[in-house]
């Protein structure tokens, strides 16, 4: 535990080191008139309260008053303040350093001595000038840094200091020279927890500088009456949304860094362990659960010797059932009795709705955070979807699950092959296409996909869908993170609702006719909407990564655009959708239908355009599935401009397409 | 063959008496290792499944290792005793214990020459033969396979979840052990590197690190000096404590002297990638990393 500057100079000055006289002021009050000048210093844990502006000299009491005003009962360096040491001013000779801790890699106590002292003393670490001494510790200290023999004396009372009061470390800096004797004037003194039973001084406990917040204070007291296995007596808020129960010390730490490793937020920090009764885990996860705007419980440990599941889980359980909440819960939990634990969380499932996913010892603890993180983040989009329809939502559902598989494969690897030996195909495209199928069925609608073969009976219906499993399957295979899933719903022959899914950076654009345009990024639904820019020498263009020619190229230089850069599938019409780009534009005869439904929609209703490349609009569920004259998408206020150029392009280059 | 312990080492258990002496008895015998006696002051004469209890070191029959299951206060005088009667290898499993007692314990241990394996530690099983402590105790046994990697933990819990996730890569373990992680160890990562050098059976080395210490720098260290000839997969948790700023108590100007860059986890992993260990970015990933560092290696 570490101690303020106060504290340690009680504990230093037990030992006999002599200390600058100050008086401790815990109300601005307590302050009395004084002659000569002295030095207010607001005691906090934190270093760093000089530069910080934390010693302060004074000259009258009146100053010293409205000083330390200023400060008790104020935050600083993010502590609460409740003392000050209104300290004697010592006329500096000259300022010197001295400390003594445990070396990790003797482990052995070192003396550390510098006659530079001050605030930025380990900066002379390089330079020699600080002097350590090891020490073996059924010798105590034998060999001195100094032939000062004040210094000497001063470093035996450190040393003493040290042992007698079971510290990890003493510092005293600066050790300040001053009329032929030596002062402690600062100092800093971590005692050991361990030891706490025969600490000399009974110091207040402590966790950390900050305040603690009243959930955290809740927490640790679930502890206090109760010996039996440890709950709440680590418990930290913090500012994400997946709640946090996990048990055991390092497998707690592996799955945080996990958690943030695959992108998550963690909404605290807690454990139990050693097998508590229900009641604590009861009183920890009410606690865990009260925050607002969680987005998914994580309850995970590793293979537990003799903690009963059942017993502990139940404690979870019963709170679940209390407060029915609608995000994903995970849970990862293998020992005594798991198996009815399983069981009982399964049956809480079917009874009360739970979003229960139950994970055993078949898969590794960090795989959960991964799993955690995907189930939450597809909560997420769910839950703060603008409300469109029953087919906007089960498109999204379709996207996320099929992303999900996708995702898997990409980071797993996946094999290529080639249809019509031009096309290639892997096994995400396929996986992809069953999932979006299986989802999609549910509307009875016919669904024209990239990946099966079209019979026609479409053209018999006035709704279908129409998907590319794996938009940009090139990009998937130089994994470059730029390919997409497209869903379109097709209404007499118009686009009507469409969603694209990103999945490796997980956002996703929904679309519906007359109801606006939303993309889910960075975690939150926004608006989409196109650039106001209505200038071609203004305007960004993207281009196909892949299929760019220098009939295209001479094009885009002879625009005099700002820039032009390269992006892969579908990609290219969220930038213009959201406003990064105002321009994408291909000749190609070889889009088709599903490569263009969903993003005809979602450009359309961000308020821009999309027409073939004589500005005819775009028309779906047709017999022929293919666009045999280009694309052009854009914010719309460039729109005809560019089918003129364009026009005037080709009138000289016409047949110069390679 | 396996590291530390196999099944004719001859053990010593010393708090045999409390609830989880008597547990760990239990379980040591089950495993396979041969516990001679107990030790527990006072109450000499009775027996737990078996083993005769002394009331001291001296009145007991030679053993190889100790395992120290001793509650905090009274564990110093224990491993004193330990040290002191000459016994080799001592596994000490009990926590919280103050750390100048520890520092004198260490002291005390290199001049009689004993090794010390904790505080803080899960135990050491050398998979299928022998085991101490509470490694591979209840229900966690289902993690272990015999094998032929050997995996340092400085968690406990997380021991277990490394063997577990190289069993699920199709790996067993030779030698599994926790080396605790309080601020001073009695044994660390290095010091054990020459043992599974040598050890025929032992093909790959995992290792659980974290922050704090400097364990891992002087792993890197040795690799840089000696050679060493089998791949080394290591997981260093700390990316969530850095980030969230979620400190142990600092340790101030005499840290940084001291230990300067040392401690982080970003210093671990380079040095420790600069001295040829393959750095797990998650931890579900040693497995993986293992087989592919065995296969390249054949």
């Amino acid at each position: 535990m570490k101690l303020k500057e106060f504290e340690s100079k009680q504990v230093i000055s037990s030992a006999g080191i002599p200390i600058s006289k100050g008086i401790l002021i815990k109300n601005s009050s307590e302050i009395s008139e004084f002659s000569e000048e002295k030095i207010l210093k607001v005691q906090t844990l934190a270093g760093g309260r000089g530069k910080a502006g934390g010693i302060i000299p004074v000259s009258s009491k009146g100053q010293a008053k409205h000083v330390a005003e200023q400060f008790l009962g104020n935050t600083f360096l993010n502590e609460e303040i409740s003392e000050i040491l209104l300290d004697e001013k010592i006329n500096i000779e000259n300022e010197l350093y001295l400390g003594m801790m445990f070396d990790t890699s003797t482990r052995k106590p070192v003396l550390i001595f510098s006659e530079e002292g001050g605030v930025d003393i380990e900066e002379l670490r390089e330079t020699g000038k600080i002097k350590t001494i090891e020490i073996d510790y059924l010798k105590g200290l034998t060999e001195f840094p100094t032939e000062n023999p004040q210094l000497i004396e001063l470093m035996k009372k450190l040393y003493t200091c040290f042992i007698e009061n079971d510290c990890r470390m003493i510092e005293i800096n600066p050790l300040v020279q001053s009329h032929n004797s030596y002062i402690a004037v600062d100092a800093v003194v971590v005692l050991d927890d361990d030891a706490k039973h025969r600490w000399k001084i009974p110091f207040e406990e402590r966790t950390d500088n900050r305040k603690a917040t009243d959930r955290e204070i809740r927490a640790r007291l679930i502890d206090k009456d109760d010996h039996r296995g440890v709950a709440g007596k680590t418990f930290i808020d913090l500012d994400g949304d997946i709640a946090i129960l996990t048990s055991g010390g390092g497998a707690t730490m592996t799955l945080m860094d996990a958690l943030i490793e695959f992108g998550g937020k963690p909404a605290n920090l807690t454990e139990y362990s050693g097998n508590p009764p229900q009641e604590k885990v009861e009183k920890l996860t009410r606690i865990v659960l009260e925050k607002e705007g969680l987005k998914g419980l994580l309850v995970a440990g590793v293979v537990a010797n003799f903690t009963n599941i059942y017993e502990t889980l139940q404690g979870v359980l019963n709170v679940l059932i209390e407060k029915k909440p609608t995000f994903p819960i995970l849970i990862r939990r293998v020992g005594v009795e798991w198996e009815k634990a399983r069981d009982a969380m399964m049956k809480a499932k079917e009874e009360h709705g739970l979003d229960i996913h139950y994970f055993d010892d078949k898969t590794p603890l960090t795989e959960t955070a991964k799993e955690m993180v995907e189930l939450s983040n597809n909560y997420k989009i769910n839950s703060e979807m603008p409300q469109l329809s029953a087919e906007a939502s089960i498109a999204v559902d379709a996207a996320l699950e099929a992303g999900n598989a996708m995702m898997k494969i990409y980071h797993e690897g996946f094999s290529v092959s080639y249809k019509d030996k031009k096309e290639p195909l892997t096994e995400a495209d396929i996986a992809s296409n069953t999932i979006l199928i299986n989802h999609l069925s549910k509307t009875n609608y016919p669904i024209l996909s990239e990946e099966i073969k079209d019979d026609g009976n479409r053209l018999n219906h006035s709704r279908i869908w129409i998907i590319d499993p794996l938009d940009g399957t090139s990009d998937f295979i130089k994994k470059n993170d730029e390919f997409t899933i497209m869903i379109g719903l097709i209404e007499e022959g118009r686009c009507f609702l469409g969603v694209i899914y990103q999945p490796a950076v997980n956002r996703i654009c929904v679309a519906q006719k007359g109801k606006g345009a939303y993309q889910y990024k960075d975690g939150r639904w926004r608006h989409l909407k196109v650039s106001d820019i209505n200038d071609i020498s203004d305007s960004k263009a993207v281009v196909s990564r892949s299929h760019l020619i220098e009939y295209e190229k001479q094009f885009f230089q002879n625009l005099s655009l700002k820039e032009w850069s390269p992006k892969g599938s579908s990609v290219k019409v969220i930038a213009v959708s959201e406003g990064d780009a105002e321009l994408y534009l291909t000749t190609t005869d070889k889009m088709n239908q599903w490569d263009t439904a969903a993003s005809s929609i979602i450009i359309t209703e961000a308020g821009g355009m999309i027409t073939d490349l004589e500005g005819n609009e775009l028309l779906y569920n047709t017999k022929d599935v293919s666009h045999k004259n280009g694309i052009v998408v854009t914010n719309g206020f460039i729109h005809s401009e560019i089918i003129k150029k364009y026009k005037n392009y080709k009138g000289i280059n016409y047949g110069n397409t390679d | 063959m396996a590291i530390l312990i196999n099944e004719n080492t001859r053990f010593l258990i010393q708090g045999i008496t409390g609830k989880q002496g008597q547990r760990t008895c239990d379980e040591m015998l089950q495993a396979g290792s041969k516990v001679i006696a107990g030790v527990t002051p006072g109450k000499g004469g009775q027996e737990v499944f078996g083993v005769p209890v002394f009331n001291s070191i001296s009145e007991a029959p030679e053993v190889d290792a100790t395992v120290i299951l001793v509650p905090p206060k009274f564990a110093k005088g224990a491993i004193v005793e330990a040290i002191e009667a000459g016994i080799k290898l001592i596994n000490i499993i009990t926590e919280n214990i103050p750390v100048h007692d520890m520092a004198y314990c260490f002291a005390l241990a290199e001049q009689k020459e004993s090794r010390i394996i904790g505080a803080t530690s899960v135990g050491i099983y050398s998979v299928g033969k022998s085991k101490c402590g509470a490694i591979a105790g209840g229900k966690s046994k289902i993690a272990f396979t015999p094998g032929s990697i050997g995996v340092i933990s400085r968690s406990g819990g997380m021991a277990c979840e490394t063997s577990l996730v190289l069993k699920q890569a199709g790996l067993g373990q030779s030698t599994v052990l926790g080396i605790g992680a309080d601020i001073i160890m009695g044994t660390t990562f290095a010091e054990l590197m020459d043992e599974f050098e040598q050890d025929p059976e032992t093909k790959g080395i995992v290792l659980f690190g974290e922050i704090g210490g400097t364990a891992e720098e002087e792993l890197a260290a040795y690799l840089m000096k000696k050679k060493f000839t089998k791949p080394i997969v290591a997981f260093i948790s700390g990316v969530f404590v850095e980030k969230y700023k979620i400190h142990n108590v600092s340790l101030g100007h005499a840290g940084a002297i001291i230990e300067g860059d040392k401690g982080t986890r970003k210093n671990k992993v380079k040095l420790l990638k600069e001295a040829g260990v393959i750095i797990a970015e998650v931890h579900h990933n040693v497995g993986k990393l293992m087989k592919e560092a065995l296969e390249n290696a054949i």
